[in-house]
């Protein structure tokens, strides 16, 4: 069960000039209530990993399936929701209520379902499908779009969520709504979150994929990291904070065990490992 | 300030042409296309334009937005009426202009086609004016159903006029920001002959053009993760026609016709 990407590969403009290899034998794999982090730098292969993911790309090689389903098979469809990058861009319709029960209407579901499923979503977002439902989403703002863009895809009722860069150009506040939606979401189904930047959702991640040249660098626990603390240095990126306050503790002769990664934790360990002045 | 409204974009509204059946509307602006095309005299085109101007009163439509859509078409008008009036080298012509005669004839000619388009330009907007995108694409899909058993593409081709339409305020703001940003990096627009003002454009279109592709691009992808086929897709708003629109109906085809037949 759960959803799986195994070994992967999948390459651009195939034979031409300008071919270019964007995944090599990746696997994924998500069971539900449980979120996956995908980190990478720009170009490693994570937007190409979760279109693969959601069925939107055909792996040259490997295989996905959705609950034992391959995906694109009448089964399987709407079983995975994609939020798109940027999603708030995408958005079409004449009024928000219009634009969530977009892809009701597309699995063929009825109007008064379609209708229903849509103002269900816009709640799990936590916008007023009577106050937003007949607004234009040209008119809302960068948070409120976003949340409707996602909830366009939960109207779908998919059974895993894929979100790529889901905070990316929003302000605090709006990045702690997206959080919370995410963290929600996790306990519906399983959740895969892309970001550039391992900050943001690594105190929730159940695993961590991090890819470099569409290749996997490691794949593991987010604790298991602590082991490898030259992992995302060695991936291009800058590791999330707690990690580096573990390791310069280390440096130091100070040996930080936290129960988990959260900062609250790590903060306790610390006073524990007789950091406190 | 309010947001301009450019041509073709829908004004919400609760006047009788805006609560009319999109269905009836799209075969009205049919039927008073036939008259205007049909007509072969002055006499047509003046019942075509008591049409218009009865339709744009009764949708209490701003005058300004219903002729804003004469704009990009200034250039089609002259252009008529000069290739009409014009002449070389006329035989008898009271008015010259050097080698050029005005021709009376041509004058008429010339001011009866630019009517047309006048006319047609005016009683199209109408239509966009007062009816919502999404209720035209489900008139355009419905009305063209028949055509699905040959093969048409009809619920894509409704799809992609819906979202033309919706996307040209969005285009219309991206090109505003594109000419500013190019402002500030002292690209100039309003100076030189027409080549020197053609290629001033030509850093506002390359990165525009490139914006929509990109857009149309990622649209297709979001819109096929989420189930879009374009077919089997089921609608908010059943549409029924009442009796006002069958009465709309009948009236306008009746008298349409009526005026096909006498001005033709």
């Amino acid at each position: 069960m759960g959803l799986r990407v195994d070994a992967a590969s999948f390459a651009f403009d195939t034979g031409g000039p300008t071919a270019l290899s964007a995944l090599e034998a990746v696997s994924l794999s998500l069971e539900p209530g449980r979120l996956v982090l995908v980190v990478g730098e720009t170009g490693s292969g994570k937007s190409t990993l979760l279109r693969v993911a959601a069925g939107l790309l055909k792996p040259a090689s490997g295989t996905v399936t959705a609950d034992g389903e391959p995906l694109g098979g009448r089964g399987a469809r709407g079983a995975v929701g994609l939020v798109f990058q940027d999603a708030e861009s995408q958005l079409f319709a004449e009024t928000v209520l219009q634009d969530v029960a977009f892809g009701p209407a597309n699995l063929g579901l009825s109007a008064d379902t379609a209708r229903e499923q849509a103002g269900l979503a816009l709640e799990r977002v936590g916008l007023d499908p009577v106050a937003y439902g007949g607004r234009s989403p040209f008119h809302l703002s960068g948070g409120e779009a976003r949340r409707v863009a996602i909830a366009g895809v939960l109207a779908m009722r998919p059974r895993y969520l894929l979100f790529d860069e889901p905070t990316a150009g929003l302000d605090a506040r709006g990045r702690r709504a997206v959080r919370e939606i995410v963290a929600a979401e996790r306990q519906r189904g399983g959740v895969v979150v892309v970001s550039h930047s391992a900050e943001e959702f690594f105190d929730d991640a159940d695993e961590v994929l991090m890819l470099s040249d569409g290749r996997t660098v490691f794949d593991g626990a987010p604790r298991e990291l602590l082991a490898a603390p030259d992992a995302f240095e060695a991936a291009g990126l800058r590791a999330p904070e707690v990690l580096r306050v573990i390791e310069l503790g280390r440096k130091h002769g100070l040996v930080i065990r936290p129960a988990s990664l959260g900062s609250e934790a790590v903060a306790e360990a610390i006073e524990a490992a007789g950091g406190r002045s | 300030m309010p947001a301009p409204v450019p041509f073709g974009q829908y004004v919400p509204g609760d006047s009788p042409v805006h609560r009319l059946d999109a269905r009836v509307k799209l075969a009205l602006v049919v039927a008073y296309t036939v008259v205007l095309f049909s007509s072969r005299d002055f006499a047509g085109l003046c019942a075509a334009a008591l049409a218009a101007f009865a339709a744009v009163v009764i949708a209490q439509v701003p005058w300004r937005l219903a002729l804003r859509g004469l704009v990009p078409v200034l250039w089609l008008l002259l252009f008529t009426l000069a290739a009409n009036t014009l002449r070389w080298q006329p035989v008898a012509s009271p008015v010259r202009l050097g080698p050029l005669g005005v021709s009376e004839t041509g004058l008429v000619t010339g001011l009866f086609f630019a009517m047309r388009i006048v006319l047609l330009v005016v009683g199209t907007s109408v239509l966009t004016l007062t009816t919502s995108p999404v209720a035209l694409t489900d008139a355009l899909s419905t009305l063209m159903g028949p055509l699905r058993h040959v093969g048409v593409p009809v619920d894509d081709a409704a799809m992609m006029f819906s979202i033309a339409l919706r996307f040209v305020p969005t285009t219309a703001e991206e090109a505003e920001k594109i000419v500013v940003a190019q402002s500030a990096r002292g690209a100039v627009f309003d100076r030189g002959g027409p080549v020197t003002r053609a290629r001033a454009w030509v850093p506002v279109l390359v990165p525009l053009f490139v914006n929509l592709f990109r857009r149309a691009d990622e649209l297709a992808v979001a819109m096929e993760s989420r189930c879009y086929v374009g077919r089997g897709r089921t609608r908010l708003r059943e549409a029924r026609m009442g009796v006002g629109d069958w009465a709309a109906l009948v009236v306008g085809v009746t008298l349409a016709t009526a005026a096909t037949i006498l001005f033709r």
